[in-house]
């Protein structure tokens, strides 16, 4: 192995061109590294293999914060959308988050295009066979065809192709997505280089022909009008929008399931995997929950151009003739022809808890995980993932401080705090309870959180940040004027204030009578003047009508980043520490965390076994 | 880590002192004794032969099913310092060092056997001077807190379960049913922490007392009303009009409690600086009161120093009082609550009634079913119940602002115990509900 050497020598490789990979491989070359992706099949790049969408529940944070770090996403799907929604609109702005339906084809198209247009990136197909490394740190990769590739850094980002296992039924077969290979030969040089992997499972619905769906027994569920962009680049979608189609199923279907339960590979214990809990099989919800008598699906179209449904809510393992039966007794789909059946697929991942807050492996300097292999499910998680390998990689290379995102910065942050310190033992999704601080979390913010870190790592143009900054000029004056104008309950504003129902007894400042839970941004607008820029109007209203809970959350911030900001010497002896149990000792040795935070944030570690550290750090000093 | 020892008692002369080691090493003192293995949990009767010699008993606690959740050794030896002078420079030579005060019971902490309202409540219970506060702080170590919090958690965590539902997965066709059952388990939140401050309040008192401050305009017999009570002349009592200049505060007991008494300067509103700075004083003291008389003259009728006197305690606990209804009873106010003579010794028993009922008192006959809250704890019950209040006066809620003033809570209370509990919230979402594509 590796008589065959690559001449060109790369700063980075990336493994796997999925939405981690894609990520990854612009930022590294966007911040300047020689980049090479490798893919094992072009074709199938930024490939959605499960629901054609993009964003939801808090997945959308992600992303926008994706885009305020200058990464890829949101630009994409904002050129490939047909459908976008906000969703919890009015459950308050610290909850709503972001979703759009993708023409899948095109989706990968544009991001395939963006890749081959990127300067200093290099893609390429084949299948990596093994990691190399060197007395410790990692060297390159070995391909399919036998040659070395050399580079500084390596990030892996497998998807479910490591060993991956396809079930429909007791039909069971070896490959990455239906149809695409596995990677087999990675796995052994990975546990060579010490790692160690473990069974995660996941599933997808059908694939639906849309002329064999009966539309008039659905209900449409259109997008918002007119759809507000994932990017704050983006200035107008493009694409026509189309709706998505609710349907339910019926007691029929589910005494199909019960009939024929012995028959999944996930009930006969064929399935070693453990599936995620948010993302059941149709056959779990039914054996779950036997007292509803019906479960929700909605029919996503895959693209304007697609001739496919996406059945989400619909996912099985369970053989072809019960899914097709059960398919088929769900109203509107009476005479459904499946043109892609459901599917249960298993693969390999490792424990997150062997990587560094950077994603880079605690064994393998210069060896970055990402997505699934780190036991995490989700476009939105992996690209994110892949975007925090690729800046630290580039970020070693250059001798530079690591990036690590706080848990008070960004979902993202909190994810990657969750995994390192916590493992995993279903695919981690996000969800907006993971995160302590949601009120400062928001969408609308994300760039006030995160630009200047994107323009610092020259991912986020001069252009685009000097725009940030000057809207934040005229966001603070509208701030200012709001508190200096003065309105007296005279009898002009009296007038002006009746149709609101507000009738002031005493002089207040605008930003006050802003607070009232019956006024409006626009209301105060057309009252008293405002500005004309729908997003900072949004912005105003919402730090204004927030800034006593936001004042709270920032000082809990404050309090929480004292812990944070504590930093724990690399070389710290735990055995060392006076009345610190082994227990503990074994826990901090393991995961070696980087502060004091994130000491009190390994499972199973009680704060008095932190206070115990801090005493000790303390008097070391 | 260190194994430790200490004498559990002063090393004074006595029958018995007895040595406690924890620690991974605490059996290495089997050198010292006429043993060569200890068995779990028993009692056994051997020879110390270390630089003295003594029959002692040895109680062997493997750990974690110990004090301090590791290997501990109880030695009792007779109760000459001398001899336990001698034993610790043996188990000094065995590699063992001096326990540091409080060190057992923070092992026990850290070692997770105790949280830390069971770690505070062994310092009280080793230095409670009442056998009410030795019961407290035993049922507290034995975590009647922990228990209290434990349920209130649970149910902040029902109402978070269902409000994080409806954020996190907005597709789904979760019942909207779930209003009612939020309002609901807020309502029971509110007693259930109202309860625990007035655990506190009980403690308070039983320890400090009540307050009680009389007000009212110079002359009305505040100094009567309060001597009478004293039953001995200790405030001065003149005829001249503004005689009690600051206040004079004298304590009495009722129904077996101690209660406080404080007779605040005259109410007369004036520019005599002496008597301003006495006016301010008796609108701090009557705030800081647990019940205050308001003090009507019955002979001069209502005044506008009255008026005065009824406004500024209206939103207080309050007994409004008329005294010398001998000489007169026309005082038209509707509000009175009691008219007595001090002089004449009318009506003082129903007076005495009233302050029974007023502050409540029969409240605190239940004591014994409360549980120790300390000023620490209080302070964060205090926030809590503010969130509840807060939450409950919302009629529209955004989620956000719920998920916030439920989390902070949550926060507060994991505070006091030391945890944290967003797992767990997740997982009952997914026990509770079908959530999933």
């Amino acid at each position: 192995m590796g008589t065959l050497v690559y001449d060109k020598k790369y700063d980075v490789i990336v493994v796997g061109a999925g939405h981690a990979g894609c990520e990854a491989a612009l930022a590294s070359a966007r911040m300047g590294a020689d980049t090479l992706l490798f893919t094992i099949s072009v074709e199938s790049l930024a490939q959605m293999s499960c629901n054609p969408a993009i964003g939801g529940l808090a997945k959308g944070n992600i992303v926008k914060d994706i885009d305020a770090l200058g990464g890829e996403m949101a630009k994409c799907i904002d050129a490939t959308g047909i459908q976008f929604r906000i969703l919890n609109m009015k459950k308050g702005p610290a909850v709503r988050s972001s979703r759009a339906q993708a023409d899948k084809e095109l989706y990968r198209q544009q991001m395939l295009e963006t890749i081959m247009h990127q300067e200093k990136l290099d893609l390429k197909q084949g299948v990596v066979h093994g990691v190399e490394a060197k007395n410790g740190e990692v060297i390159g990769i070995v391909s399919d065809t036998g040659m070395l590739y050399r580079a500084k850094k390596v990030i892996l980002s497998t998807g479910t192709f490591l060993k991956g296992l396809i079930h429909i039924g007791d039909c069971s077969y070896s490959a990455g997505r239906m149809n695409e290979f596995a990677s087999i030969e990675l796995v052994p040089s990975l546990h060579k280089l010490g790692f160690v992997t473990e069974r995660l499972k996941t599933g997808t619905p059908a694939r639906l022909d849309v002329g064999t769906i009966d539309f008039s027994k659905l209900d449409a569920q259109p997008g918002d009008d007119p759809p507000r962009p994932f990017s704050f680049e983006t200035t107008k979608i493009t694409l026509p929008q189309v709706p998505c189609y609710i349907t339910y199923t019926s007691e029929e279907t589910h005494e199909i399931i019960r009939a024929n339960m012995h028959r999944s590979p996930l009930y006969s214990g064929v399935i070693q995997g453990v599936g995620p809990r948010y993302c059941p099989s149709i056959e779990d919800k039914v054996k779950k929950f036997p007292e509803k008598t019906r479960h929700q699906i909605f029919l996503e179209p895959e693209g304007i151009k697609s001739r496919e449904y996406y059945a989400n809510g619909f996912s099985s393992s369970l053989p072809i003739d019960v899914q097709i039966a059960m398919y088929r007794s769900v109203p509107g789909l009476e005479k459904v022809e499946f043109v892609r059946p459901a599917y249960a697929i298993e693969y390999d991942f490792v424990q997150p808890t062997a990587l560094h807050p950077t994603m880079e492996t605690k064994s393998v300097k210069g060896l970055y995980f990402t997505g699934q292999l780190n036991g995490t499910s989700g476009y939105e998680e992996a690209a994110a993932q892949g975007l925090v390998a690729a800046v630290n990689a580039v970020l070693a290379i250059d001798n530079k401080e690591p990036f690590i995102l706080g848990r008070d910065e960004s979902y993202i942050g909190v994810m990657c705090d969750d995994l390192v310190n916590k493992g995993v033992d279903e695919p981690y999704r996000m969800f907006s309870s993971r995160a302590e601080y949601r009120l400062w979390l928001r969408e609308d913010n994300a760039e006030e959180r995160l630009l200047k870190k994107g323009y610092d790592f020259g991912l986020i143009s001069k252009t685009r940040y000097d725009r940030f900054l000057k809207e934040k000029e005229v966001f603070d004056a509208e701030i200012r004027r709001l508190s200096e104008t003065i309105i007296h309950p005279n009898k002009e504003n009296l007038e002006k204030l009746q149709k609101y129902n507000v009738a002031p007894r005493t002089s207040g400042s605008a930003k006050e009578m802003l607070r009232r839970p019956e006024i409006s941004y626009s209301n105060i607008k057309e009252l008293f003047g405002g500005l004309e820029s729908e997003k900072l109007s949004e912005q105003v209203e919402i730090f204004v009508k927030y800034e006593g809970y936001l004042d709270k959350q920032l000082e809990e911030i404050e309090k929480f980043r004292k812990l944070e900001n504590q930093k724990l010497p690399e070389n710290i002896v735990y055995e060392d520490i006076h009345g610190l149990r082994r227990e503990y000792v074994e826990k901090l040795n393991a995961i070696r965390p980087q502060t004091l935070g994130q000491a009190g944030r390994i499972k199973g570690m009680t704060p008095a076994a932190v206070s115990l550290i801090h005493i000790h750090i303390m008097s070391n000093k | 880590m260190d194994t430790i020892y200490a004498a559990l008692n002063p090393l004074i002369p006595s029958a018995v002192i007895i040595v406690r080691i924890s620690g991974s090493e605490a059996s290495k003192v089997c050198d010292l004794l006429d043993v060569k293995v200890l068995e779990d949990r028993k009692v056994l009767y051997t020879k110390y032969c270390g630089s003295v010699t003594d029959d002692v008993l040895v109680t062997f606690f493997k750990g974690p099913a110990s004090y301090t959740g590791e290997d501990v050794i109880e030695i009792s030896f007779h109760g000459n310092p001398l001899i336990i002078q001698s034993v610790f420079s043996d188990l000094e030579k065995l590699g063992f060092t001096g326990a540091e005060p409080g060190e057992f019971t923070k092992r026990a902490f850290i070692n997770g056997k105790i949280d830390l309202t069971q770690a505070e409540s062994v310092a009280t219970l080793i230095e409670s001077k009442t056998k009410q506060g030795i019961d407290y702080s035993y049922s507290q170590l034995k975590g009647s807190m922990r228990k209290e919090i434990e349920s209130i958690k649970d149910v902040f965590v029902n109402i978070l379960t269902i409000v994080e539902a409806h954020i996190d997965f907005p597709e789904e066709d979760i019942e909207q049913a779930h209003e009612s059952i939020v309002f609901e388990n807020l309502k029971r939140l509110q007693t259930a922490v109202s309860g625990i401050l007035l655990s506190y309040k009980t403690h308070k008192v039983l320890r400090d007392g009540f307050r009680i401050a009389i007000v009212g305009k110079p002359n009305t017999g505040k100094s009567s009303l309060m001597n009478y009570l004293l039953k001995e002349e200790r405030a001065i009592v003149s005829e001249i009009a503004g005689t009690t200049r600051d206040y004079i505060e004298s304590s009495f007991v009722l129904n077996g409690v101690p209660v406080s008494l404080v007779d605040t300067a005259g109410m007369r509103f004036t520019d005599d600086a002496i008597e301003k700075a006495g006016i301010e004083k008796t609108l701090a003291l009557i705030k800081d009161a647990d019940l205050v008389i308001a003090l009507l003259d019955s002979s001069t009728g209502l005044n506008h120093e009255d008026e005065n006197v009824l406004d500024i305690t209206k939103d207080l606990s309050r007994l409004v009082v008329v005294n010398k209804s001998d000489i007169s009873d026309g005082l038209a106010y509707e509000h009175v609550d009691c008219r007595i003579s001090v002089k004449q010794q009318i009506n003082m028993d129903g007076l005495m009634s009233m302050f029974a009922d007023k502050l409540a008192m029969s409240d605190y006959d239940s004591y014994g079913k409360s549980i120790m809250v300390t000023e620490r704890q209080k302070r964060y019950f205090d926030r809590i119940l503010e969130s509840i209040n807060k939450l409950l006066e919302y009629s529209e809620v955004d989620f956000d602002i719920f998920e916030y003033e439920l989390n902070s809570s949550l926060r507060l209370l994991s505070e006091i115990t030391g945890l944290s509990y967003t797992e767990d919230i997740l997982s009952n979402i997914f026990d509770n509900f079908c959530i999933g594509k």
